[in-house]
């Protein structure tokens, strides 16, 4: 399906003139804000930091072959299976035929972008397998039939009252719309779930090579349930997240989780090395670990690599202009914001997701909070730029900037374009009704003309000619 | 999903990979020692204090004892009117066991269980426990963190099912920075990382319904760590 200018244009109208969702976007994004900022003082070092980070994170994607496969070496020394899924059906197939020759039909799982991605829960359910969400967020979201909004704050578009109202028509009962109350309901009702299901299923926020150690960071503890209690684990690894050593975790967890939600640290970290020892108790007795591609090799050792540094930390999000209008359904892709407009068109290589590189101002504030100094705006423009190369851009767009290069180019015509400008200054209303561009101009107000131009006025202080 | 097809996918998934790689240069980031703070930050009482006021910020309450008269009379305001505790006797700092055993805790014995007892389930006295007591293995000052690894026993389980967690740390086993605990736990283990080992800090919570904070999502609704002095 394409997600052209209109069709992203459509859906930010719709977002915008939702009040509910306006008030939920603001109280959610500037609630982030401000923790981000309060833990701020806390961070000795930050910019230092950031750039030690983004070395670390280019020198591992620079290397990420052989980080893979010392990932997979340690994996399998504990007895943990690795598979290698080169696109989304790879990975859901290999889950699917696995839960079937266990005889899963229900399992748990925790929030995880790249379940998202590979749009697993479709896949899982078109084939009798029921996966339950755990993370609170991602639970409303499902139970609402619905796609999360944010990255760390998956359903921030619903109030208390439609949560509520999911949750008593889920439940077959009156729950009130009181925030301890959902979430005693969701406790008790996933408390069971995790004791009886047979497989977990989790994302990764690392992996480290070193030690063959998965990272998880949660706070609600549905990470360390859903990896701790069910006998069958599968992780799935977008295989940028690979990271060298155990120590290098310090580095990466102060940036992601002050910039993700402004805490020292999230309430759990897990550190993962399944399955379970001989001598521990608990733990899965099998697991399996699915290094996913889906696009990732094709944006590696490009012009766009940068994007695979990206931590899903969210912050970005948080002070997008554009995102804190239209929020993250708009986008109509798995990832929003900045790093999805960046990123999203390029995992489904242009082919899909065209209108989002345009889903940005320039601003820059993406750049600036980004714990991995990504440079948004080059990237951005990038897009826009090859998009152009590759003809993709809209005709009136082309026909606008072809025209306006062809007048300025050159003086004479420059000089023209501004006398016509003057003269057609009434009929233009103002500046507010340009022919093609009338979307973007009216919501602006352009300078008048001068009503004599600065070559005139040159030209008179020294003479007609030159010299 | 024949072996030998999952073998030529592999190696064609990671030529892919080198491919891409290949067409940077791989000298032009190197890899640099991991970043480690050069003094050794607070000390003693002071690193205790940091320790107390980060694990306040994550919303958890850090306590000291000094001695087993004190460790009795923090231990009472905790568990005062609950009478389900359950405790792990392992990683406890030394004479404690005999203060918590005066409050009638049960033991839940160092067990390993066989693949076959694990599926019988979780003992009902875990999933009902008001108070769990479990030691650690370190404790992060600039973090509030207690550091939980997967032994033979329920530490773990009881760390995520309680409604109160309760951790006993002796005041040497205060570290000050998340680096820091990632040279430690490695060198407690030199025959490989336990399969699960778990960064602790504060109470289990949930932003998700409209930012409001609420405590007590899936694990404890309080985390009370009493450093105690050996």
């Amino acid at each position: 399906m394409a997600n052209r200018i209109p069709d992203l244009l459509l859906r930010s109208e719709r977002a915008i003139s939702d009040s509910q969702l306006q008030r939920a976007i603001d109280f959610a994004t500037s609630r982030l804000r401000d923790h981000r900022a309060k833990i701020m003082p806390r961070m000795k070092g930050w910019e230092e930091m950031r750039e030690q980070a983004r070395e670390l994170r280019l020198h591992t994607l620079a290397h990420l072959d052989e980080y893979l496969e010392a990932l997979e070496r340690k994996v399998m020394q504990r007895g943990g299976h690795v598979f290698w899924a080169r696109d989304a059906g790879e990975a859901t197939q290999y889950i699917i035929e696995l839960a079937s020759r266990r005889r899963v039909r229900d399992l748990v799982k925790t929030k995880s972008m790249v379940t998202e991605e590979i749009g697993l829960n479709k896949s899982l359910e078109q084939n009798g397998i029921h996966p339950v969400e755990t993370d609170l967020g991602e639970y409303i979201v499902q139970l609402a039939g619905e796609t999360p909004s944010h990255l760390i704050a998956p359903a921030f578009h619903k109030s208390k009252e439609q949560v509520a109202e999911i949750f008593s028509r889920h439940f077959g009962t009156s729950i009130p719309a009181e925030v301890k109350t959902i979430m005693g309901v969701a406790r008790k009702e996933l408390r069971g779930k995790f004791l009886a299901a047979p497989m977990g299923i989790t994302g990764a926020n690392f992996a480290v090579a070193e030690t063959g150690t998965l990272v998880l960071v949660t706070n609600e503890g549905n990470g360390r349930l859903t990896s701790f209690l069910p006998p069958i684990l599968v992780s799935i690894l977008g295989m940028e997240k690979v990271v060298p050593r155990l120590a290098d975790l310090e580095l990466l967890l102060n940036l992601l989780v002050p910039s993700a939600t402004g805490q020292r640290l999230t309430t759990y970290v897990s550190l993962l090395s399944p399955p379970r020892g001989p001598h521990e108790t608990r733990g899965p007795q099998e697991f399996h670990l699915i290094i996913l591609d889906n696009g990732r090799s094709s944006i590696l050792g490009g012009p766009f690599a940068d994007i695979l540094t990206c931590l899903r930390c969210g912050a970005c999000l948080n002070v997008c202009p554009v995102y804190q209008k239209i929020g993250g359904h708009s986008y109509g892709a798995t990832y929003t914001g900045p790093m999805g407009a960046v990123l999203s068109p390029l995992l489904s290589e242009l082919k899909n997701h065209d209108s989002l590189p345009h889903a940005s101002t320039l601003c820059g504030a993406c750049a600036e909070v980004c714990p991995v100094k990504i440079p948004f705006p080059d990237l951005l423009i990038g897009l826009r730029q090859s998009q152009v190369r590759q003809g993709k851009a809209p005709f009136g767009q082309s026909l606008v900037f072809s025209l306006w290069s062809w007048l300025w180019s050159h003086s004479r015509r420059y000089a023209f374009s501004a006398r016509l400008a003057r003269a057609f200054w009434p009929l233009l209303g103002n500046g507010r009704k340009f022919p093609v561009v009338s979307g973007w101009a009216s919501g602006r107000d352009l300078p008048p003309p001068a009503p004599r131009t600065f070559r005139d006025l040159w030209h008179e202080r020294n003479g007609r000619s030159r010299g | 999903m024949s072996a030998m097809g999952e073998a030529v996918d592999r190696d064609q998934f990671i030529a892919n990979v080198r491919s891409a790689v290949e067409a940077v240069s791989r000298r032009s980031h190197e890899l640099a020692s991991p970043v480690r703070r050069r003094d050794g930050g607070p000390a003693g009482e002071d690193r205790f204090l940091l320790f107390r006021d980060c694990l306040e910020f994550a919303g958890g309450q850090a306590h000291r004892a000094a001695g087993s008269e004190k460790l009795r009379e923090i231990l009472g305001q905790i568990i005062a009117g609950r009478n389900r505790l359950v405790a792990w006797g392992e990683d406890l700092p030394a004479g404690t066991r005999q203060v918590l055993s005066e409050f009638g805790v049960e033991w839940l014995p160092p067990l390993t269980l066989s693949p076959s007892n694990a599926e019988q389930g979780i003992p009902p006295s875990i999933t009902e426990a008001q108070v769990g007591i479990t030691g650690a293995l370190l404790g992060v000052a600039e973090t509030g963190s207690v550091v939980l690894a997967s032994r033979p026993g329920e530490n773990l389980l009881i760390a995520s099912l309680s409604s109160i967690h309760v951790v006993l740390l002796g005041i040497d086993q205060l570290v000050v920075t998340l680096g820091d605990a990632f040279v430690r736990v490695p060198a407690m283990f030199p025959e490989g990382l336990p399969g699960n080992v778990a960064f602790i800090s504060g109470p289990s919570r949930s932003a998700d319904i409209e930012q409001s904070l609420a405590i007590g999502a899936h694990g404890p609704m309080e985390v009370h760590v009493i450093v105690i002095s050996s």
